[in-house]
Parts: structure tokens; sequence; C-alpha cells
């Protein structure tokens, strides 16, 4: 297979130079979001050069301890991205979302690096650092969308909440339909992604993959995987954030504290 | 016996309500009577739990209505809120929503008969049935879950007369069941054994 084809400083900004496109079309439909887009694009160029130069160092040190910190600074920042974007009173959430990222993360890495992959060193900067980033950013988006329709859905439908509190006698029970519909209003884009993978949607990773030089065969095996993982790691991480974070917002008469949400 | 003594809730600043008092004999069927905003239904949420008193005391059948003994308060309750927006869509999945078992699916048949529910209407979506059939559906389903008080908001709200005298006649005059409700509607009111007027 040949080298993949390298992008010099000239032909890089020469490639920028098509978002002139999205940006006349602001400008002539009068759409405020010039600034946005240059800003985020700007944010994206340093962010991923930063990453660059770390990762760099990073996977040449290829420190267990190392590259331990770097998924344990991941999984901080993701939870406070949850919080803050899912509307949360962090004092509430800090500690049951870390606690489940971070449990979610120790499982779905030691099944896929240990034994799907067979790696003889699970912390080996390349694989664990690309994959644990991909299963963390994923789960954090899909936490945001769950917590935030499970708490909503909570206080906005009080009324069902207390009907089945009472009726059942049971908190599992009562809490079901709102952890049920949370779960599947986050997981849904995932599977509607899945459904049409390799048809209308090319992954990014396996793309990267196949531009990176490697056979399409091992590119498609890794994103099956990826997926799998995602999906797993995703899922299993919204339901223990919904479990544990439950066990700091009700009071012994099982009513919500209204004031972990802020909407 | 139910006893609320010297009740009083207040929300921030306003006071909802101030120093109610009364009790209720097993068996016997109280509306609680007033104008919106009175406070009947934070009376009838004093009663679950769901509201906390400022002062005073609420007791079923000897046991205080505290944190530590609200779970075996509420065996003893059924609930029947005014405005409920269920997250199933026939009966089937109502009766599975609240684990009747079969014995209580037969109790949920036989009620759903008193209140006039045609069979065929119980396997129908309910997107396709009225809002009093709705109502009736669910006050025959938490009916057959057979717990010896029954609360209930508003429960004539979506009902017409007939319905009315039927939920009277299956309710008010069963002799197994203190009820306790809080309620707009004359017909219903005077039928309990007690009216509690709040102003």
């Amino acid at each position: 297979m040949k080298a993949i084809a390298n992008i010099d400083t000239v032909h890089l900004i020469i490639g920028y130079s098509i978002l002139i496109i999205p940006l006349i079309i602001f400008w002539y439909f009068k759409i405020k979001l010039t600034k946005t887009t240059l800003i985020a694009v700007a944010r994206m160029s340093i962010q991923l050069l930063l990453v660059a130069l770390y990762l760099e160092y990073i996977f040449k040190l290829n420190n267990a301890y190392i590259n331990i910190l770097w998924v344990l600074v991941m999984i901080g920042v993701g939870v406070s991205t949850t919080i803050k974007r899912a509307s949360l009173k962090p004092k509430y959430f800090i500690f049951p979302l870390i606690l489940a990222l971070f449990s979610s993360l120790i499982l779905i890495d030691a099944f896929f690096l240990g034994i799907v992959l067979k790696l003889q060193y699970v912390f080996e900067a390349r694989y664990f650092i690309p994959i644990s980033g991909m299963i963390l950013g994923n789960a954090m988006n899909y936490n945001i969308v769950g917590l935030n329709s499970y708490f909503e859905g909570l206080i906005k439908e009080e009324n069902l909440y207390y009907f089945l509190l009472v009726n059942t006698n049971d908190n599992k029970s009562a809490l079901l339909p709102f952890i049920g519909k949370s779960i599947k209003k986050a997981l849904s884009p995932l599977i509607g992604t899945m459904t049409v993978m390799g048809l209308i949607a090319l992954p990014g990773m396996m793309t990267g993959q196949i531009l990176g030089g490697s056979p399409p065969a091992t590119a498609i095996k890794y994103q099956i995987l990826i997926a799998v993982a995602i999906f797993s790691g995703g899922s299993l991480n919204l339901t223990l954030s919904i479990i544990f974070s439950n066990m700091f917002v009700f009071d012994k008469f099982g009513r919500l504290n209204r004031k972990i949400i802020k909407i | 016996m139910i006893k609320i003594k010297n009740i009083s809730l207040s929300y921030e600043d306003e006071l909802v309500l101030d120093n109610i008092s009364c009790e209720i004999s097993q068996n016997q069927s109280i509306c609680f009577w007033g104008p919106s905003g009175s406070g009947k239904s934070s009376l009838l949420k004093l009663l679950m739990g769901f509201e906390i008193p400022s002062s005073g005391e609420i007791v079923i059948d000897k046991i205080p209505v505290t944190d530590e003994n609200i779970h075996q308060i509420r065996k003893k309750i059924a609930w029947i809120p005014q405005n409920i927006n269920l997250p199933v869509s026939n009966t089937k999945e109502l009766m599975e929503l609240l684990y009747l078992d079969k014995n209580k699916q037969k109790k949920f048949l036989r009620y759903s008969k008193e209140l006039n529910l045609d069979r065929s209407l119980l396997d129908k979506d309910f997107q396709e049935i009225s809002g009093g059939q709705k109502q009736r559906i669910v006050i025959a389903a938490v009916l057959s879950l057979d717990k010896p008080i029954l609360l209930m908001d508003e429960p004539t709200s979506a009902l017409d007369e007939n319905s009315v005298n039927n939920l009277i006649n299956l309710i008010l005059k069963n002799k197994d069941l203190t009820v306790i409700s809080a309620s707009h509607d004359k017909r219903w009111a005077d039928a309990n054994n007690l009216i509690l007027h709040l102003d």
C-alpha cells in the first residue's frame, strides 16, 4: 500500500480556504454565525495542534502512569462538560458522574484492549489513549442528552412519578419509565448511525485508518469494534450515572431535590 | 383511623394551610372542599409525604407520617392524581406498569365493568378513547391494587353525570375503603361522609 500523501503548510492553508463557502452563505442570508464559526475553527486548530504535540510526546514515552493520568484528566474534563451542558449543579453530580465514567471505562477498556485485541500491555499509549478518548467523548455526549432528559422528565412529570411511587410503593418501579425514556433518547441517534454506517456515512476512524495506510479489512474490523465499544460504554455510563446520581438527589420521602438542575 | 393534627403548610412566605385538624375513621370518606389554591391538593400530598408540614402531625393507623415510616404508610395508600401523562399507550401496558398480577387483573375487569367500561374499549389504544374513559380505566386499575386507603384529586373532572354516579356507587359506597378526595364537584362532595371546608 502506498504511503499517505503528506499535507504541507501551504496546502493546509489552501484547505482552510474552502471555508469561504459557508462564510459567504452566512453573509448572504444574514446568518450571525461567522464569528462563532471562525472561533470554533481557530479553537479546533489550536486544540488539535496541541494534541498532536503532546500525543507525540506521550506515545514516545509510553509510560503506564502517564497514560492513566492522561485518561483521568479526560474523565475530569468530560464530567465537568457534562455537568455544564446538561444544566446540572456540580455539587450533586461530580462524584457520581466521575465514578460512573471511571467504572464504565475500566470495564470496556479491559474487555476490548485485554480480551478482544489481546494486548500484552493494555496501557499501550497508541491503543489505550485514542480508544479511551473515543469511548469517553461519545459517552459524554450520550450522558448530556440522557441526564438532561431524565431529570427534566422527573421535574416536569412529577405527578406521574408520585403516582407510580405511591401505587407501586417501589422507588425502582417509579423511576423505570423515566430511566427508559432517557436511555432511549440518548442512544437512539447512535443506533441510527450504526444502521446506516458504511452506506451513507463512512466513519471518521475507519477513514482515518485507511488514509493512514491500514488495509480496509483491518480498518473495518476496528470500526465495528469501536462502534460496539462506544455503544456499550455509552449505555453503561449513562445507566451508572443515573443509578449513582439517584443516591444524592432524592430525600428520604423519595422527593427529588429540584435545586439539582438549572431550568 | 387517620388523624390530621394542627397541620400548617407554607411555601416560602405564603401560608397554604393554617392549623388544619380532622379525623377520618376507617372506611369513611371525606372530601376536601374549597376554591382553587385553598390547599386541597397540598393536604393530599401531605398524607403521602410529598409535602412536609411546617407544623403539626399526620398519623395513619397509629403510624406517624415521617421519613422512617413512609414506606409502611405508602403500602396502605392508592393515589389517583388529577392530570397524569401516562407513559403507556393501552390498558395492557397500564396493568404492567402497576404490576397487576392475574388476581388483580380479574378485579380490574370487575371494576371496569362497574364503571361502565366495555370490554372492547380496554383493547383500544389510549389515543382512540376519550379522556373520561381513560380516567375510568386508571381508576379501575388503581382500585384493583387493593389498598385500604384511596386518595383522589378531582376524581370527577373528566367524567359525565352518569360516570360520576357509577364512581360514587363504586367508591364512596364501598365499605372496605377509606376515601380521601379533593374536589370542586358538589355531587361528589355531598356523597362523602364528611366534608372539610378549606378557604
